[in-house]
């Protein structure tokens, strides 16, 4: 075997396997722990309200990313949310077929900053952008406080 | 003294909080806990193999280059200074002479030991000059060890090798006039 012939299986060398010992524990936040937690208890999608530029944000924040201020005050987004883009799934997170299609969007609600992406509780081509959806939630036993309490959001009657 | 890096400055409100252990421990805030899959295969290359493979058979082997003439130890598919594939196996000697060492008071996990390690490079006979590896020495003192020594791998016995540089235990002096 020369130099020029590559070897790209390592296998086929003396060769070492390992395991990168990488674990983490990922907490949510300030912001994300109250979201979660009244998402878990009371199946409300908190905001965060900037006193200082009058400006609300969902998910909810610590910070403003305007001015920069620090948010202390909490409200409640509105029932109602509009899909501003959505998304047909063919592949599941490790890029494997999915047995079924699956619908996201990005959901925003009306004079808040920001936004959620999500399932779409409707069948592909069903629905478009603009539509008016609202939030489902699973039932209050079965919920962990994580996003997924939230089931996704379904497109209002 | 004790240390107040963690206190806060008067005045200034951090923003956030400092989750402690026991918040984490208790599973009094939310939390994901992950390993990611992130397997490896990690191989020796081409020369290191065929090298260590030859260490568990009780020999050195190295590369020899046509075009400058020399011998690369340890062995290298690739000459640096011709910027050409070397060309063939050669087997060389397990003897040389102390190029360089070091009279270590911490062992390899940097913890503090009373009786010195001897480390160092050794260059072997049969390579281009300089050309060596480095290694353990044995059989020596801090008093006696010495750059030019001429010294000898001591192997293991050929049931306890495994294809590591560890399969030479140490390299020894050689008496005085042998080689």
């Amino acid at each position: 075997m020369t130099f020029l012939e590559k070897t790209a299986d390592p296998r086929k060398l003396r060769h070492w396997k390992g395991d990168v010992e990488a674990d983490y524990i990922y907490t949510a936040g300030i912001g994300g722990e109250k979201m979660l937690r009244a998402i878990q208890k009371d199946r409300t999608l908190v905001t965060a309200i900037c006193k200082h530029c009058d400006r609300t944000f969902f998910p909810p924040r610590i910070y403003c990313e305007h001015c920069l201020h620090r948010i202390r005050k909490w409200g409640k987004a509105p029932g109602k949310a509009t899909v501003a883009a959505l998304s047909v799934a063919r592949l599941d997170e490790y890029g494997r077929p999915l047995a079924e299609l699956q619908v996201w969007g990005l959901f925003r609600f009306e004079g808040v900053d920001g936004g959620l992406v999500h399932r779409l509780l409707a069948a592909p081509g069903k629905t478009a952008v603009g539509t008016a959806v609202r939030p489902v939630f699973k039932d209050a036993r079965k919920r962990t406080g994580e996003i997924n309490d939230l089931i996704g959001f379904v497109p209002l009657k | 003294m004790k240390s107040k890096s963690r206190a806060k400055p008067k005045g200034i409100a951090w923003a956030g909080e400092e989750l402690s252990q026991k918040q984490i421990d208790r599973g009094s805030v939310l939390q994901t806990r992950y390993r990611p899959e992130a397997k490896y295969s990690w191989a020796a290359g081409q020369a290191m193999s065929r090298f260590l493979e030859e260490l568990q058979n009780g020999k050195l082997i190295a590369r020899k280059c046509q075009a400058c003439q020399r011998t690369l130890f340890p062995p290298r598919m690739f000459c640096e200074q011709c910027y050409r594939p070397t060309d063939e196996w050669v087997y060389i000697k397990d003897t040389g002479m102390i190029e360089t060492f070091s009279v270590s008071y911490l062992d390899k996990d940097a913890k503090r030991i009373t009786d010195p390690i001897f480390v160092g490079v050794v260059s072997v006979d049969g390579a281009s000059p300089q050309m060596g590896m480095m290694h353990y020495f044995g059989e020596v003192t801090k008093e006696s060890i010495r750059i030019g020594l001429r010294v000898k791998a001591v192997w293991k016995p050929p049931q306890e090798r495994t294809g590591s540089v560890l399969d030479i235990r140490y390299w020894k002096p050689l008496p005085e006039g042998r080689r």
